[in-house]
C-alpha cells in the first residue's frame, strides 16, 4: 500500500520516460531510440563531403528513420562528422522546392506543373539559340549529384542540347588540383589511400583545416601508431595547427617561395632521392637551377618564417620515412594555385615519397562527388576524362554512345568565369544551374548578382526554392536530394560508394536524373539516351566510357559489388581482382605521361592580384568556420542541431592588436569593405589570426562581396582566400570590453 | 531579365506525342511514380545483420570501465582536450542515438581562447552533465524528479516526476539541464546509463572520432576534498567546482594558459523573462505587503468596512499569485508533488509557506464578517466555541499567521534564486528587493484603501486619517526612493573594468533592455515619488474627492508597474553561470 502510494507520489515510469527508452536495434547498431527501432538497415555513402563516409541507414518499412556511421566501411570506421549524422535531417526542410515555379507577369516565382515547366524550358533556351546561336546557353553544374546524373547532364548539355559552354562548382574548389596531377602525372589521379594517414611518420598538411573540414581523414590521423610529426603550414593557428606537432604560419601567399625554398635547402644539403628522380621524373635539373636563388634568407623575408624554422622543417622532411603531403583550399583557391601544388608535388618526387605506404602529394577533395565531376560531367573533359580537342577521343566516345561524333564538340568549353564574362560580353543569354548556389558562392558577388539580370532565360535546378541563386531565377526545377535517389560518387581517395533511395522526395521532386530524362524527351533528343534508362544503366555505359583510362573501372560488376565491398577504389580493370580496400597509386614509379614519368613543373611566383595598401590595409581570409555548416548552408542549415554548433550571423577574427588600434571591441559591429561591396560582421577577437589578416567564414551570404576575382591562368580557380580589406567600427554601442 | 520576351519559335512537334501517350501514363507521371518507389534493401543483402554484439565495440571497449564503481566511487567522464578538435560529432551523435527531438542536445562544445600573438592558443571543449557528487539540481527540485543512483553516481532525472518548474535550470551551473516546452518538462543526459548497464559505451564516447572522451571510476570523496579543500581548479573558464563537485575530468598535456576566455565570452543575451514569475512574486508581495499595512491599520481608528476592502484586495492580489505561479509549470496538473522536497528543495518550501498564507488570508479576510455570521448564526456549540475568543482577537491572530506566513513565503522566494549563486540574485540583492517591493506595494494600497472613504467621513476624523494617510504616502516615499536608488546602484558596476557577471547585467540593462529600464524607473518615479510628494504637499483634504480617488489608484498602478518591469529586469538581466561556449550569435 504504502509503496503503491510511494509510486504515485514519485512516478519513475510512465509516457515521458518510455520516449526516451533505449532498445537493442540489433543489426550490429547497439543499443537505439526505441521509437526509432529498424527492421533493416542499409548502407549508403554521405553526400556532403569527399571524406564519403559510410553511413548505416536506419529503416522501417524501406524508409530511413536515422543513420548511424558504419563501422565496417574503410573510410570512416564507424565514425561521422555532424553533418553525416545529422544527414537526413534537410530533406525534410519545409523549404523544398515541391513544384516546378515560373516567374509569372507580376514577377513572381509561382507553381506550374511539369509539362509546362518543361515546355518553358525547351521553348525559351531553344528561341535564345535560335536567335543567338547555340553558344548562347550555358550551364553550370555542380559535385553534389550523383556521376550517373553528371554525366547525363554533360552529355545532354553537349551532345543532346548542342551547348558548348557548361562548367561545374568543382571549378571552386578542385580545378587546381585536377590541372596540377593532370600536368605532373599526365592524368587527374589523386595517389593515396586514406591508410596512408596511418602509415605516414610526417605528416605535412597545407593550406587545410582537416580537423575541421575533414574530421574523419583527421581521426585516420589520430588512429596512426608511428607518433608521426605532424607539419602545418597555414597562416592561422586553426584548430589543426593546434593540434599539430609543428606549425608554420607562413604570410598568406608567400607558399610558393616557401616550398621552393624548402626545396631549394633540401636539394642543397643532397637530401634528395636521385635514384626514384632518375627512374621516374623528368625536368629535375631545370627545377633545381630555378630554385637556387630560393636561398632561406630571401624565403624567411617572403615568407615570415625564421630561417631556423625554415630549417627546422627541411630537416624533419628529410628525417621522414614516409612523409606524406596534403593540401585542400588554402592551395587550391589561388592565383597561382597550379603552380603551388605542383611545388608540393615536387617536394614529394624529389624526395622519392610517393607510390609507397604512407606517402604521397595528396590533393584532399571538397565536394561528395567532385571526383566523379573530374571524370565524368563532360565540362572540362571529354567523359572520362578524355579529350575533346583528340578526334580518337571523340571517335572512340560517340562510338560508346551511339552518337554522330559530329554532336561532339572538338573545342573545350568555358571555365565557370568565363561563362560569367561571357554573360557581361552578352554572349552568354541563357543559364542553366544544377544544384550550386552561385549567387552566394561565386567570387565577387555583387557582380554576379548584376550579371544574372541581364540574362534572358535563368534555370536553377536545386533541392529549395530558397536559395539566393533560385530566388533570382525565371523557373526553378525541384530537385530530389541525396537520399531520395539512387547513384554513386567518387570520393576524395577515387572510391566509389552507392547512394540508395531511401526516402521520398516530396511533392512534385524529381531526381536529377529524371529531369534530365524529361528534358531531353521534350528537347527532341530523347531518342540519344533511349539506353539511359537507370542510373545503374549509366554506371554500366560509364564503364565503358573509362575502358583503357588511368580510371578504368570496368573490373567493377554493378552498384551491388561496390556496396558489399565497402567502396571500390579506380581503377579496377576488367579481370582484376580487388586485392585490398585501401589501393594507392603509383606504387609502380611509372605515371601517365606516354613517357610513364612524372614531371617537375614551376614558375617565379607572382604578386598577388590585389595586395593591401593604405586604403585598405589589411588582408581577408576566408574558409570553413565549423564542422556543422556545409558550403552555403543550403542544408546544413535546415538542421536546428547543426544550427546550434555554429554562429548564427557572419563573424571576421581579428587579431586583438589590430583591433585595439582600430579601437574595436570584442563581439562589436564592424564594417568590412573592400573596393567591390562591404559587410557587417561581429567581430571576434582572437589571436587565432595574425596581425594584418582577418578571417571571414566562408559560409555566410555577405562573405562574397568582398572577395576579389582573380583567378589561377591555368586552372582558372578564383582566389578566394586573399583580398584587401579595412575594418571600421560601427556605432557607439559599447557593448564590447577590452581585456 | 526579360522574362515576358515573345520568341518566335515554334515546339517541337515531340510535345504534342508526349501529351498523347497520356492515355497510358505520361512520362512525367511514370517519374514522379518512380520517384516514389524506394531502393529495395533486399538487393543489399548485409553479412553481418545477424552480427550479436554492437559493431563499434571493437573500438570503445578500452573507453569504458570492465566493471561496476567500487564503494565511494562513481562513473565520470573523462575528456582528454589534447584530442578534442571541435568537429562536435559527439553532440550529434547524443542527439541521434538518444533520440532527442529536433533542436534539442544534451552535450555541446565551447571554445576557449587566449595565448598571445606570438604563441596563440585555442581549445575545443566539449562538455555534458558533470554527474556531479553534490548535484544543485537534484538538491533544488521541490518534487524529487532527480536520482544519484547509489552504485553508479549517475545524477539521473525521473521524466515523469518532474512538473516542468526548471528550477534545476536555474539551479545547475553548468547550463545541464533542458526544458523541452512540448512536453512540458526537463530531460538531461543519463550518462547514457541503459547502454552501460550492457557494456555499451554513451553515444558520445563511441561516436567520437578521436577518443577524447572516456567514462573512468572516480572516488567521489576524492573529488570533494580536490575542490573544496585543495581548491583545484576544474577548468578554465568554467564555473568553479566546489559548490557541486562536477565529477567530469578534463585532462591534458600541455596546460592551458590562465589568459583563456570562453568564445562566447562577450555575447551577452538576455534570459528568459518568466511573465508568470514575475507576476507571482510581485503579487504575492503586494499581497503579503498589503496584508501588513492592513493589519496595522487595526491599531488605528479606521473604518472597518476600508480595512475589509482593503484585505479582499490583498487577498485577490495573493491568489492571483498562486493562480499565474501554476502558469509557468509544464505540468501544473502534478503541482502538489511539490511538498516532497521540503527537505531540500527552497521552492517546495515557498509552496508550502504560500499554501499556508492563502489559507490564512481567506480566513482573515472572511472574519471581516464573522460578527454579521455570527449574530445570524443560532446559538449552539459552533456559535460557543467561535465566540470562545472575541473577534477582534480572533482577527488579530489570524492577522498574524497571515503576515508571519506571507513573509515565511517571501524569504523562500528570496532564497530560492539566491541558491543559485549567480551574481545578481546574491542574498542581499534578492532579499532586498524581495521586502523593498513588499513594503512599498504594501504601503500603496493603504492610502488608497483609506483616500476612498475620506470623502463620507466626518470632517473632523477626515482630517485625523488624512494625516495619517500623509505619513503613509510619506514612507511610501521614502522606501520608494530608496529601492530606486538601490537597484540603479548595479549600473556604477558599468565603469568595472573586468567583464564582471554583475557588469554584464548592467550592461544588459543599459543596452538591451533600455526600454524596460527607463520605463521601470519612470513608473517608480511617478508612482512612489512624484504623486506621494504631490499629495502629501497638497494634504488629501484639500484635493476633490474624485481627483484625490484617481491620484491614488494612479500611484498604486505605477508603482505596481515599476514593479513588474523591476521584476522583469530582475530575470533578464541575470547572469547565469555555464560552461565555455563557442560563438554563437
Amino acid at each position: 500500500m504504502l509503496k503503491k502510494l510511494g509510486s504515485w507520489a514519485r512516478q519513475w515510469e510512465g509516457k515521458l520516460t518510455e520516449d526516451l527508452v533505449l532498445k537493442p536495434g540489433e543489426f550490429g547498431l547497439g543499443k537505439v531510440p526505441g521509437r526509432l527501432k529498424p527492421d533493416s538497415i542499409t548502407n549508403m555513402v554521405c553526400g556532403f563531403c569527399s571524406t564519403g563516409c559510410g553511413l548505416n541507414i536506419h529503416l522501417k518499412d524501406g524508409t530511413a528513420i536515422n543513420l548511424s556511421p558504419n563501422t565496417h566501411y574503410p573510410v570512416n570506421l564507424g565514425m561521422a562528422c555532424p553533418k553525416g549524422w545529422e544527414a537526413l535531417t534537410p530533406l525534410q526542410a519545409p523549404d523544398r522546392a515541391t513544384d516546378p515555379l515560373l516567374r509569372n507577369t507580376a514577377g513572381e516565382l509561382a507553381p506550374v506543373g511539369w509539362d509546362e515547366a518543361l515546355k518553358t524550358f525547351v521553348t525559351r533556351f531553344k528561341g535564345i539559340q535560335a536567335q543567338h546561336g547555340n553558344n548562347s546557353v550555358a550551364w553550370l553544374g555542380t559535385g553534389q549529384i550523383v556521376t550517373e546524373e553528371l554525366a547525363f547532364l554533360g552529355a545532354l548539355g553537349k551532345f543532346g542540347m548542342n551547348l558548348l559552354h557548361g562548367d561545374g562548382n568543382t571549378r571552386q574548389c578542385m580545378a587546381t588540383a585536377v590541372v596540377a596531377y593532370k600536368q605532373s602525372f599526365g592524368f587527374d589521379a589523386p595517389p593515396y589511400t586514406y591508410q596512408d594517414f596511418e602509415e605516414s611518420d610526417v605528416i605535412v598538411l597545407v593550406g587545410s583545416n582537416l580537423c575541421i573540414a575533414h574530421p574523419i581523414m583527421w581521426q585516420r590521423i589520430c588512429r596512426n601508431k608511428n607518433k608521426p610529426e605532424i607539419v602545418v603550414i597555414d597562416p592561422r593557428k586553426t584548430e589543426t595547427a593546434m593540434a599539430a606537432t609543428q606549425h608554420y604560419p607562413i604570410l598568406p601567399k608567400s607558399d610558393l617561395t616557401f616550398f621552393y625554398g624548402l626545396a631549394h635547402l633540401l636539394i642543397k644539403h643532397g637530401r634528395i632521392n636521385k635514384a626514384f628522380i632518375e627512374a621516374s621524373c623528368t625536368g629535375f635539373d631545370e627545377f633545381s637551377r630555378h630554385v637556387e636563388d630560393f636561398t632561406p634568407e630571401r624565403v624567411s623575408q617572403v615568407s615570415g618564417i625564421s630561417v631556423r624554422d625554415l630549417q627546422k622543417l627541411a630537416l624533419t622532411l628529410h628525417r621522414g620515412q614516409r612523409v606524406s603531403y596534403w593540401w585542400t583550399m588554402g592551395v587550391n583557391q589561388s592565383y597561382e594555385g597550379v603552380r603551388v601544388a605542383q611545388a608540393i608535388i615536387n617536394l614529394a618526387l624529389m624526395t622519392g615519397n610517393i607510390g609507397r605506404p604512407g606517402t604521397g602529394a595528396n590533393s584532399i577533395t571538397g565536394q561528395c562527388n567532385a571526383m566523379g565531376s573530374r571524370l565524368f560531367s563532360n565540362t572540362t573533359n571529354l567523359l572520362g576524362g578524355h579529350d575533346f580537342t583528340n578526334a580518337i577521343d571523340r571517335e572512340k566516345i560517340a562510338g560508346i554512345l551511339g552518337i554522330n561524333v559530329a554532336n561532339i564538340p572538338d573545342t573545350n568549353s568555358w571555365a565557370y568565369d568565363q561563362i560569367i564574362d561571357g554573360i557581361k560580353q552578352d554572349k552568354i543569354k541563357g543559364l542553366w544551374v544544377v544544384a550550386t548556389n552561385s549567387a552566394h558562392s561565386w567570387i565577387d558577388q555583387n557582380d554576379f548578382s548584376r550579371l544574372i539580370k541581364k540574362l534572358d532565360f535563368f534555370v536553377v535546378q536545386d533541392m529549395y526554392h530558397s536559395t539566393e541563386t533560385a530566388q533570382l531565377a525565371d523557373l526553378v526545377l525541384p530537385a530530389a536530394g541525396w537520399g531520395e535517389k539512387e547513384g554513386t560518387f567518387i570520393n576524395s581517395e577515387r572510391r566509389f560508394g552507392v547512394c540508395k533511395k531511401v526516402c521520398r522526395a516530396p511533392g512534385q521532386a524529381l531526381a536529377d536524373f529524371y529531369i534530365f530524362k524529361l528534358v531531353a524527351e521534350y528537347w527532341g533528343c530523347g531518342e540519344m539516351f533511349k539506353k539511359w534508362t537507370s542510373p545503374e544503366a549509366v554506371f554500366q555505359i560509364l564503364k565503358e566510357l573509362s575502358k583503357g583510362q588511368p580510371c578504368d573501372i570496368t573490373g567493377i560488376r554493378d552498384y551491388q559489388t561496390i556496396d558489399h565491398a565497402g567502396g571500390i577504389q579506380w581503377p579496377l580493370k576488367s579481370g582484376e581482382l580487388l586485392k585490398s580496400s585501401e589501393r594507392r597509386l603509383f606504387e609502380d614509379g611509372k605515371y601517365f605521361h606516354t613517357d610513364q614519368r612524372a614531371r617537375f613543373i614551376f614558375e617565379t611566383p607572382a604578386a598577388p592580384a590585389e595586395a593591401t595598401d593604405a586604403e585598405f590595409p589589411y588582408l581577408l581570409l576566408t574558409g570553413r568556420g565549423t564542422s556543422s555548416q556545409w558550403h552555403t548552408q543550403t542544408r546544413t542549415g535546415k538542421s536546428d542541431v547543426l544550427k546550434k554548433l555554429c554562429p548564427q550571423s557572419v563573424y571576421v577574427e581579428i587579431n586583438p592588436e589590430d583591433a585595439e588600434k582600430l579601437q574595436i571591441m570584442s563581439h562589436q559591429k564592424v564594417r568590412v569593405e573592400s573596393r567591390r561591396g562591404s559587410l557587417t560582421a561581429n567581430a571576434f577577437l582572437t589571436t587565432v589570426v595574425a596581425r594584418g589578416q582577418v578571417f571571414i567564414p566562408m559560409h555566410y551570404a555577405t562573405s562574397n562581396k568582398l572577395t576579389h576575382p582573380s583567378f589561377d591562368p591555368y586552372s582558372r580557380q578564383p582566389s578566394y582566400k586573399a583580398c584587401a580589406v579595412k575594418i571600421s567600427a560601427i556605432g557607439m554601442e559599447m557593448r564590447g570590453h577590452k581585456e | 531579365m526579360a522574362a515576358s520576351q515573345t520568341i518566335e519559335f515554334k515546339p517541337v512537334s515531340r510535345f504534342d506525342s508526349l501529351q498523347a501517350e497520356r492515355s497510358e501514363e505520361s512520362l512525367i507521371d511514370q517519374y514522379i511514380r518512380e520517384q516514389k518507389t524506394l531502393t529495395p534493401v533486399d538487393r543489399f543483402s548485409r553479412k553481418h545483420e545477424e552480427q550479436l554484439f554492437p559493431a563499434q565495440q571493437k573500438y570503445y571497449q578500452d573507453l569504458i570501465p570492465l566493471g561496476l564503481p567500487a564503494a565511494g566511487q562513481q562513473y565520470a567522464f573523462e575528456v582528454n582536450l589534447d584530442q578534442c578538435t571541435g568537429c562536435k560529432g559527439c553532440v550529434t551523435a547524443c542527439h541521434s542515438l538518444n533520440g532527442l527531438d529536433e533542436g534539442e542536445t544534451w552535450r555541446s562544445v565551447g571554445l576557449l581562447h587566449g595565448g598571445s600573438t606570438q604563441q596563440p592558443v585555442q581549445q575545443t571543449v566539449t562538455t555534458a552533465c558533470h554527474h556531479c557528487v553534490d548535484p544543485a539540481c537534484m538538491n533544488g527540485c521541490p518534487v524529487l524528479a532527480y536520482e544519484k543512483d547509489p552504485v553508479t553516481g549517475i545524477v539521473r532525472h525521473l521524466d515523469d516526476q518532474c512538473i516542468g518548474c526548471q528550477y534545476c535550470i536555474l539551479k545547475c551551473p553548468y547550463d545541464v539541464p533542458k526544458y523541452h516546452k512540448t512536453k512540458g518538462i526537463v530531460r538531461k543526459c543519463d550518462m547514457c546509463s541503459s547502454r552501460l548497464t550492457v557494456g555499451e559505451a554513451p553515444a558520445c564516447v563511441q561516436a567520437c572520432p578521436n577518443e577524447a572522451i572516456k567514462i573512468t571510476l572516480v572516488d567521489r570523496q576524492e573529488v570533494s576534498t580536490g575542490f573544496r579543500e585543495r581548491g583545484e581548479e576544474f577548468l578554465v573558464g568554467a564555473p568553479e567546482g566546489s559548490y557541486t563537485l562536477p565529477t567530469t575530468r578534463y585532462v591534458t598535456n600541455r596546460p592551458l594558459p590562465s589568459n583563456m576566455r570562453p568564445a562566447d565570452d562577450h555575447e551577452i543575451k538576455p534570459e528568459h523573462a518568466h511573465p508568470p514569475l514575475v507576476m507571482m512574486l510581485v503579487l504575492s508581495q503586494l499581497s503579503v505587503g498589503a496584508f501588513l499595512f492592513g493589519w496595522l491599520t487595526s491599531f488605528f481608528p479606521f473604518p472597518s468596512h476600508d480595512r475589509a476592502f482593503q484585505a479582499i484586495s490583498a487577498l485577490a492580489a495573493g491568489l492571483l499569485a498562486l493562480a499565474s505561479s501554476t502558469l509557468h509549470l509544464g505540468r501544473p496538473l502534478y503541482a502538489w508533488r511539490a511538498v516532497l522536497g521540503l527537505k531540500t528543495s527552497w521552492l517546495s518550501r515557498e509552496i508550502v509557506a504560500f499554501g499556508l498564507f492563502a489559507k490564512f488570508a481567506i480566513l482573515y479576510a472572511a472574519s471581516f464578517w464573522l460578527e454579521p455570521f455570527l449574530a445570524i448564526l443560532k446559538p449552539g456549540i459552533v456559535r460557543d466555541s467561535l465566540t470562545f475568543f472575541s473577534p477582534a482577537t480572533i482577527q488579530n491572530g489570524l492577522g498574524f499567521m497571515v503576515i508571519f506566513s506571507g513573509f515565511a513565503g517571501i524569504y523562500c522566494s528570496a532564497r530560492i534564486y539566491q541558491d543559485t549563486r549567480r551574481e545578481f540574485w546574491k542574498a542581499w540583492l534578492t532579499t532586498g528587493r524581495f521586502f523593498g517591493t513588499t513594503l512599498l506595494l504594501g504601503l500603496a494600497t493603504i492610502p488608497l484603501a483609506l483616500g476612498l472613504s475620506l470623502r463620507s467621513m466626518p470632517a473632523a476624523d477626515a482630517a485625523n486619517l488624512s494625516r495619517i494617510v500623509q505619513w503613509f504616502l510619506f514612507f511610501l516615499l521614502t522606501i520608494s526612493l530608496t529601492k530606486l536608488g538601490w537597484e540603479a546602484m548595479i549600473l556604477s558596476h558599468l565603469k568595472s573594468g573586468k567583464l564582471t557577471p554583475l557588469k554584464r547585467t548592467a550592461l544588459l540593462m543599459k543596452i538591451e533592455l533600455r526600454n524596460v529600464t527607463a520605463f521601470r524607473f519612470l513608473s517608480g518615479f511617478c508612482g512612489g515619488l512624484l504623486l506621494p510628494a504631490l499629495l502629501i504637499l497638497l494634504g488629501p483634504t484639500s484635493i476633490p474627492p474624485v481627483m484625490l480617488s484617481t491620484l491614488l489608484v494612479l500611484s498604486l498602478v505605477f508603482c505596481l508597474i515599476g514593479e513588474l518591469l523591476e521584476r522583469h529586469l530582475f530575470f533578464s538581466c541575470v547572469i547565469p553561470p555555464k560552461m565555455p561556449g563557442s560563438l554563437s550569435l
